[in-house]
């Protein structure tokens, strides 16, 4: 395989040309883990704390989302957004949207998880030493909280950039589409390309997988159990 | 949690989505007057038509006609990516204002949309199979056809092979043309049905190996689509395209392509002429 | 912006076979590929926690290459590059054999599905409590009946309830099969788009399909969840406190 096609499988034209390849992966995994960050903490505040309508749509929300498959998703975005907020519906978009949805749904089920773990007698111990519950919660609750679910967030973001390559059905060049796009134009190598895009897919994950690790040891977390 | 309170939500939220107000019905032609951008809607996997080349840039004959007709419209063009699933329903929504995207003619397409007049490239479908396999299209009934979801080969190609009798073929459809070439290379299906410049692109390197299976069936007029019930600008459309056959740039971008000389050779001649015996082979324009 | 729904195309004869052929489809693949994955994923995982370097090794190594590569990949990897490993008439075979979309398919799924599988009963065999162990070999019981007796029951209370979850993550990636033009519920759907030219109805109807099998699988879980905990404090409460689950359960009193 030459360097040209490597580079193409990578970074696509960039930075002549369009991005495409890992770095589109990399980007939209990046993208949709924080934005679907940014939607779960409201979310998992109102599913925990927020008053029964509030609870309810939270759960709804959370409850759909993760019954849908990834996939569908993603065609909804490409459907149902251009209708509901005007324009077209931009493969990248509607990928992102869908990768963000499915992102922000498991992301408040960790946090929930995470924050339902810490032990009632803990809160308890708080509110008996005399501090208010806001303090409790910023003591107690997420400090323990966030310990909790550090390994199952880890283990999350490895599925969810995993799950960036279904966005090659709305024809988003990334490296899956790239490598299918080398093998099509080249059929006799067919398994180089196909080894390459999966060593490729693997390094990128397996280092998020050492970051999650180093870090639960630097901070001597639990070891992550099976998601 | 209860389970149908959630799914009566995602009615309520798929009815809300679809029962927006339709859009003000001005014609298309004032907005891109206005605005000066035009809306074209082009595929970017499908050469020689339309597609990315390795640089990232888009090119095929839909582009380049593309971009002769925002030329004569006085628009800069927008260029929106579609596929052969969406590029109706866009236009049917008012999303995109035309496609230039390899899209034959049907009449269950008319009734979604309107096309502008002429049809700009004739083609047909042609199955394509491992050389010498198939005497005829006969012989096709009960295998196995791949064709690109979206394509009306899926309708097509069954119709065609039930005229020849016998047992109906199991059409098999994948997301791109290139990954039903692949399959048909390996041997997973027994020929390829697709229109035949597409076929000439995707036949690529695969030499004498491969072959058309009997004649080319299904007229395949591929038409610039416009949103529906827009009459003003479906003749802007038209009439630019017309002006652009009369000028010689249609001719031009023809010949870089698939003429002789061109980057797919097309062996039968596939330019919008009226019958040769009426008109001596006369372009297709309306007179003024 | 314009879109207004008509149902009356889910009514046409073609289209609705497409569509129950869908849901055919999805039951099956996801039906044989998590059959197919438990026993996979149980025999990497009694690799994984043997004593023999020589079976551990091998199984680790592979659960850890498997787990960084997306489902996707699979599917297409078996459908489209696994035949030219074989020896070309064992390839050709396949390539000519007419359900091969659909073994494919059920293989990558099973693929990916039998390393969750088996990070699942790992976990599960390593919270048996070691007294369990030494109990029953203090027992007199033999090795074999240590298993069946013993600790086998003792897992499958623990793994079901995770197991319950992961089936529920297998049945919806059955829709990554449509890549392969495997005719299941997602590619009808977009079938059905491009021959109606209006995907709106039947993706409704296809997502309405998914959410409710997999909110039943999901109360289903639930349920099997709360029993295990009633009927098995032990290893029960030990799989749950590492889940973070346990205070869940403590805050319902």
């Amino acid at each position: 395989m030459s360097a040209e096609l490597l580079r193409f499988l990578l970074v696509g034209g960039w930075p002549d040309g369009a991005p495409g390849g890992l770095l589109i992966n990399l980007a939209l995994f990046t993208a949709a883990f924080l934005i679907g960050l940014a939607i779960a903490v409201p979310l998992a505040v109102m599913r925990l704390a927020g008053p029964p309508p509030l609870r309810f749509a939270a759960a709804a929300f959370v409850e759909l989302a993760r019954a849908t498959p990834l996939l569908l998703l993603v065609f909804w975005s490409l459907f149902l957004l251009p209708l509901a907020v005007g324009g077209y519906p931009n493969p990248l978009a509607s990928a992102l949207i869908g990768l963000a949805v499915h992102s922000a749904a498991n992301q408040t089920e960790i946090l929930r998880a995470g924050f339902a773990a810490v032990p009632a007698g803990e809160v308890e111990a708080g509110l008996a030493a005399g501090m208010s519950r806001f303090q409790t919660s910023i003591h107690i609750v997420i400090p323990q909280g966030v310990r909790r679910m550090v390994p199952a967030h880890f283990s999350f973001a490895v599925s969810l950039f995993k799950d960036t390559a279904v966005v090659y059905v709305v024809g988003v060049v990334d490296l899956l589409q790239a490598g299918l796009i080398a093998a099509e134009r080249r059929p006799s190598e067919i398994l180089t390309y196909y080894l390459a895009v999966a060593a490729c897919f693997f390094l990128a994950s397996f280092t998020i997988t050492l970051a999650g690790r180093c870090i639960e040891r630097r901070w001597s977390f639990a070891r992550p159990v099976a998601a | 949690m209860p389970v149908r309170r959630p799914l009566s939500s995602l009615f309520a939220l798929a009815l809300a989505a679809c029962s927006l107000p339709a859009a003000v019905a001005d014609s298309v032609l004032d907005r891109v007057r206005e605005s000066g951008v035009v809306r074209i809607g082009t595929g970017n996997d499908t050469p020689p038509m339309s597609y990315i080349d390795e640089s990232g840039r888009w090119v095929g004959f839909d582009i380049e006609l593309g971009n002769a007709l925002a030329d004569r419209l006085k628009a800069k063009v927008e260029r929106v990516a579609v596929n052969n699933k969406t590029r109706i329903a866009l236009l049917a929504n008012g999303q995109i204002d035309m496609t230039v995207s390899n899209r034959s003619q049907t009449r269950s397409r008319e009734e979604q949309v309107d096309y502008a007049s002429p049809p700009y490239l004739w083609t047909a479908k042609i199955f394509y199979a491992k050389q010498g396999r198939f005497a005829g299209i006969g012989e096709l009934a009960g295998k196995r056809i791949g064709v690109n979801q979206g394509s009306n080969a899926f309708t097509a190609a069954a119709q065609e092979i039930a005229r020849y009798g016998g047992e109906a073929p199991q059409v098999v459809s994948f997301q791109k043309n290139a990954e039903g070439m692949t399959a048909l290379r390996q041997g997973k299906i027994d020929a390829f049905c697709q229109d035949s410049p597409i076929i000439a692109a995707l036949a690529g390197d695969t030499g004498g190996s491969f072959a058309a299976v009997g004649t080319g069936f299904s007229p395949g007029l591929y038409g610039i689509g416009v949103p529906p019930n827009d009459s003003k600008w479906r003749d802007a459309v038209s009439f630019a395209l017309q002006d652009l056959i009369k000028d010689g740039t249609y001719e031009r971008i023809y010949l870089a392509w698939f003429g002789p000389a061109g980057r797919y050779p097309l062996a039968l001649d596939a330019r919008p002429r009226l019958p040769p015996d009426a008109f001596g082979a006369m372009m297709y324009v309306w007179p003024d | 912006m314009r879109y207004e729904v008509d149902w009356s195309i889910l009514a046409r004869p073609e289209l609705a076979a497409l569509l129950i052929d869908g849901v055919r489809y999805t039951m099956i693949v996801a039906a044989v590929s998590t059959g197919v994955s438990l026993v996979l994923g149980t025999a990497l995982a009694i690799a994984r926690v043997s004593g023999s370097g020589w079976l551990r090794w091998p199984a680790e190594l592979w659960v850890n290459l498997a787990r960084h590569i997306p489902g996707v990949f699979w599917v297409l990897f078996f459908y489209f590059a696994f035949p030219e490993l074989l020896p070309a008439t064992w390839g050709s075979a396949l390539n000519g054999w007419t359900s091969f979309a659909l073994a494919a398919g059920i293989v990558a799924l099973s693929v990916d599905n039998a390393t969750y599988v088996s990070d699942i009963v790992r976990t599960g065999a390593l919270a048996i409590p070691r007294g369990e162990w030494e109990a029953a070999r203090c027992c007199g019981l033999s090795p074999w009946q240590q298993w069946t007796c013993c600790l086998i029951p003792v897992t499958l209370r623990t793994v079901t309830p995770p197991l319950a979850n992961r089936t529920i993550h297998n049945f919806k990636n059955s829709s990554l099969c449509m890549v392969i033009a495997v005719p299941e519920l997602t590619w009808a759907t977009q079938q059905i788009e491009s021959l109606t030219f209006r995907g709106i109805e039947a993706t409704l109807v296809a997502t309405l399909f998914y959410v409710t099998v997999a909110l039943a699988l999901g109360v289903w879980a639930r349920r099997l969840e709360r029993g295990g905990y009633r009927h098995w404090r032990g290893a029960g409460a030990v799989w749950r406190r590492e889940r973070g689950e346990l205070a869940r359960v403590d805050s319902r009193r």
